[in-house]
């Protein structure tokens, strides 16, 4: 059963956190490094890292700082406090009885955060890259709205604890193939990652990255990785049965299964080129968005008669 | 709440730690008024201007489904209890929404390149 | 303990290299060590901490590598490359300029006494690009504009010919200087009759201002130039744009530095089309955000070029073949003579495909989005060098 931690749990949750997106992003690094036939190197995140707090910050001309560095900001900490209601094995932060829509809203932070850093520049290239991530979010979101309400159809409820109790035998993730597939796609484009990344895409000079530098880079790019690991963490307790698992610990479970998304978010993304996002718009509306109705009325007709 | 508070504050002053520490060990101060990236050349108009949004009427379908998610989220904690009108109501609503989706797809909004 | 030290030293390098017209060599051999090293290329000067000029000195894109290097944040290093032999050496060594405090520090230190002379530049309401070939004490000529219109028809030495008239021209700059000339006969009209001195001016350079588009609608425009110093672009290329949100409305080419008498690239590799095709498929892939096949395609590329065997050759064209996502990406991107840039990309890797010409791309442009106008110019597989071969 699920239970909420203390208050101290707010203070281990980042550092959980911040430990899988460096674990993410230093896999990530080491697939770059195969594919170029150069020596792994995984501590290059930390060193990445290190480089950018040294590295002086930037003012481009006539910017909207405030708005630009705000952006920011409030991508990692909406990222780190979208995993509030994500509970490991049996400890949740926050253990809300709408964990599901306090997940969705954090997500959408992302919204305002990246489209703010791409236009607060006052560059073209970041312009053209955060409009890119509001036309993104047009495409990605209602599928992935849709997947997170066929889980909680699923469960009768928006409480994550019971939905993770509603799968003690059977993960979602068995009767709910679509939504799941759904989800994880959707978790990579609100995370602008591969193959969804065209906000910061190299044909746009790395669009809404391109004035950042130093710290305000570490920031956002942390929180992008956040985003990511939150995203990937959530898919546990939705679709994969949460805690629930033979002989470990539950929180053991949950760890386990959250690194085996994420290691496939960031593996799978590396195999396909940046898709465009006037492409994607057809495609997320007339396939993504009927298959995920089409999975929450077969969930709900098991509900109601099954 | 006192977790999910915590949280925000505990988040909220890593990234001001952040913002410390490179202050401290940063090689300069802040370099101001650089020139926005023009694969070398200078701007000659601000960026920051009325964009020309050509996928707009996307919004304005997305709006629809936006709102009728207001509604979806509270309908999932019932439809066990209410039973087939829940499931028949809410899909039909949904039936209508997408048939708006099929027509605005047919006058190709959903391509503007 | 010195922290900053200590982490500048873990610094990984980012370079962001610019190729100037006759590097194709240099530049092959700069992505190398680039690849081989593990670092990852910039994307942009705010990213990057190591300018890389690859290419044999070409005035006519000094001011824009200026540029990019005033843009770059400390800590930074400017390094070129002139040949293929020294790439090696001269990135080590500047791989130690970078991780040196002392000398970083004092040069931002320096930095902020004197400020970049692009502020300068700026406050004039705009600059030309390509008149700088003396260095930073001719950046007070840059009020004058007169003949920019002339430029897309200039080639070689009789563009710097005429640079050399400029440089005797009066200082005449200043914020409330009226700029009708920066934009020339770029075939629309929209800034006659604008006298700045009238306008908000935040910064010093003026609001975007506004032209019809397709469909008549009144709407702001942005001129953004793509290149020279732009990351996978064909060196010495500007395509000057004028973007309605990310909308091509209008395009114009000019060759900077293409002075014709390069040594040519291809005299000096065994099977010059065949890493051509790479090359040009490598800059494909990465505009497209392949980056795995690109990296792949330069490996396979550098192999090539020495004339050693290419074991994973057949398996890369394989998969980039089967990209479905790709073929969704480039399909009726570019669309000249029924070709499109997925047909031309399947002819490079069926081993034939020869280069197009530039003077192809603003018809092929207009009315694309940003995207698919770098993928347009990375699909027609650009040899501008070659051109100077044959031409020069």
């Amino acid at each position: 059963m699920v239970e909420q931690t203390p208050w101290w749990g707010g203070l281990l949750l980042p550092l959980v956190l911040v430990v899988f997106a460096l674990a993410a992003a230093s896999f990530d690094s080491v697939l770059a490094a195969k594919a170029a036939g150069a020596p792994r190197d995984f501590a290059r995140p930390l060193r990445s890292a290190a480089g950018l707090l040294v590295q002086q910050r930037r003012g481009t001309l006539a910017a909207d700082s405030l708005l630009w560095r705000a952006g920011g900001v409030a991508l990692l900490i909406a990222a780190v406090l979208a995993s509030a209601a994500t509970p490991l094995g049996d400890w949740v932060v926050g253990d809300m009885s709408v964990g599901v829509v306090w997940f969705n809203a954090m997500e959408v932070v992302a919204w305002a955060a990246v489209w703010l850093v791409g236009w607060g520049a006052n560059s073209a290239f970041g312009l053209v890259a955060g409009y890119r991530f509001v036309a993104q979010g047009l495409a990605y979101e209602l599928p992935h709205m849709f997947a997170l309400i066929t889980a909680a159809v699923g469960a009768g409820s928006l409480r994550i604890g019971d939905i993770v109790a509603a799968q003690d035998g059977l993960w979602f993730v068995v009767w709910m193939p679509v939504a799941f597939v759904v989800y994880l796609l959707s978790v990579l484009g609100m995370a602008f990652f591969r193959p969804f990344d065209q906000a910061t895409g190299a044909d746009a000079a790395g669009g809404v990255l391109a004035e950042l530098s130093g710290v305000d880079r570490l920031v956002f790019v942390a929180g992008r990785w956040l985003l990511l690991v939150s995203g990937a963490a959530m898919a546990v307790p939705l679709f994969l049965g949460g805690g629930h698992g033979p002989l470990l610990p539950g929180w053991t479970w949950s760890l386990v299964k959250t690194a085996a998304v994420l290691a496939l978010l960031v593996w799978a993304g590396r195999r396909f080129p940046t898709i465009r996002v006037d492409r994607l718009q057809e495609i997320a509306w007339m396939v993504l968005i009927p298959a995920t109705l089409l999975q929450a009325l077969f969930v709900s007709v098991v509900v109601v008669w099954g | 709440m006192t977790g999910v508070v915590t949280l925000l504050v505990v988040t909220t002053a890593l990234v001001a730690a952040l913002y410390g520490v490179a202050m401290l060990v940063r090689v300069g101060a802040a370099l101001t008024d650089a020139s926005p990236f023009l694969s070398g050349h200078a701007p000659q108009e601000h960026a920051v201007s009325r964009y020309h949004v050509r996928w707009y009427t996307i919004t304005m379908v997305f709006l629809a489904f936006d709102m009728e998610m207001v509604f979806m989220y509270p309908w999932t904690l019932v439809v066990a209890r209410m039973g087939t009108t829940a499931v028949v109501e809410m899909f039909l609503f949904l039936a209508v929404l997408m048939a708006g989706v099929w027509y605005a797809w047919r006058e190709g909004v959903f391509r503007w390149t | 303990m010195d922290l900053t030290a200590w982490l500048l030293r873990r610094t990984p390098p980012r370079p962001f290299v610019v190729a100037t017209p006759g590097g194709t060599l240099a530049r092959f051999a700069v992505e190398r060590v680039v690849r081989e090293r593990g670092w990852w290329a910039a994307t942009s000067p705010a990213e990057a901490n190591m300018l890389v000029v690859a290419g044999p000195p070409a005035p006519g894109l000094d001011t824009h590598i200026d540029r990019v290097w005033d843009a770059m944040p400390a800590p930074r290093v400017r390094t070129h490359v002139r040949a293929a032999a020294e790439a090696s050496a001269v990135l080590v060594a500047a791989v130690a300029q970078l991780h040196d405090r002392v000398r970083q520090q004092g040069e931002t230190k320096r930095r902020a006494v004197e400020p970049d002379e692009q502020v300068h530049e700026m406050s004039c309401g705009s600059a030309m690009p390509d008149m700088d070939h003396g260095g930073h004490d001719q950046h007070q000529s840059h009020g004058d504009h007169h003949e920019h219109e002339n430029h897309q028809e200039h080639n070689g030495h009789e563009h710097h010919d005429e640079h050399q008239q400029h440089g005797g021209h009066e200082p005449d700059s200043g914020p409330e200087h009226n700029n009708p000339g920066h934009d020339g006969n770029h075939g629309h009209d929209m800034h006659h009759g604008h006298d700045m001195s009238g306008m908000e001016m935040p910064g010093g350079i003026p609001l975007a201002d506004r032209a019809a588009d397709r469909d008549g609608l009144m709407l702001d425009v942005l001129r953004v130039p793509l290149g020279p110093a732009l990351p996978d672009w064909p060196a010495g290329l500007v395509v000057h744009t004028v973007l309605q949100g990310d909308v091509v409305q209008e395009a114009r080419i000019e060759l900077l530095g293409h002075s014709g008498h390069h040594a040519a690239w291809r005299d000096e590799v065994v099977d010059p089309a065949l890493v051509h095709r790479l090359d040009s498929a490598a800059r494909l892939l990465a505009i497209a955000g392949w980056q795995d096949a690109s990296t792949t395609a330069r490996r396979l590329r550098d192999e090539a070029l020495v004339g050693s065997r290419m074991p994973g050759l057949d398996r890369w064209t394989r998969q980039v073949r089967r990209s479905r996502t790709l073929r969704w990406s480039l399909a009726g991107v570019g669309e000249y003579e029924g070709t499109d840039a997925l047909d031309r990309l399947r002819h490079w890797l069926d081993g034939h495909g020869e280069p197009l010409p530039p003077e192809l791309l603003p018809d092929l442009l207009v009315g694309t989005e940003l995207a698919a106008a770098r993928l347009i110019v990375a699909g027609l597989g650009l040899d501008l060098d070659q051109r100077v071969h044959t031409h020069g």
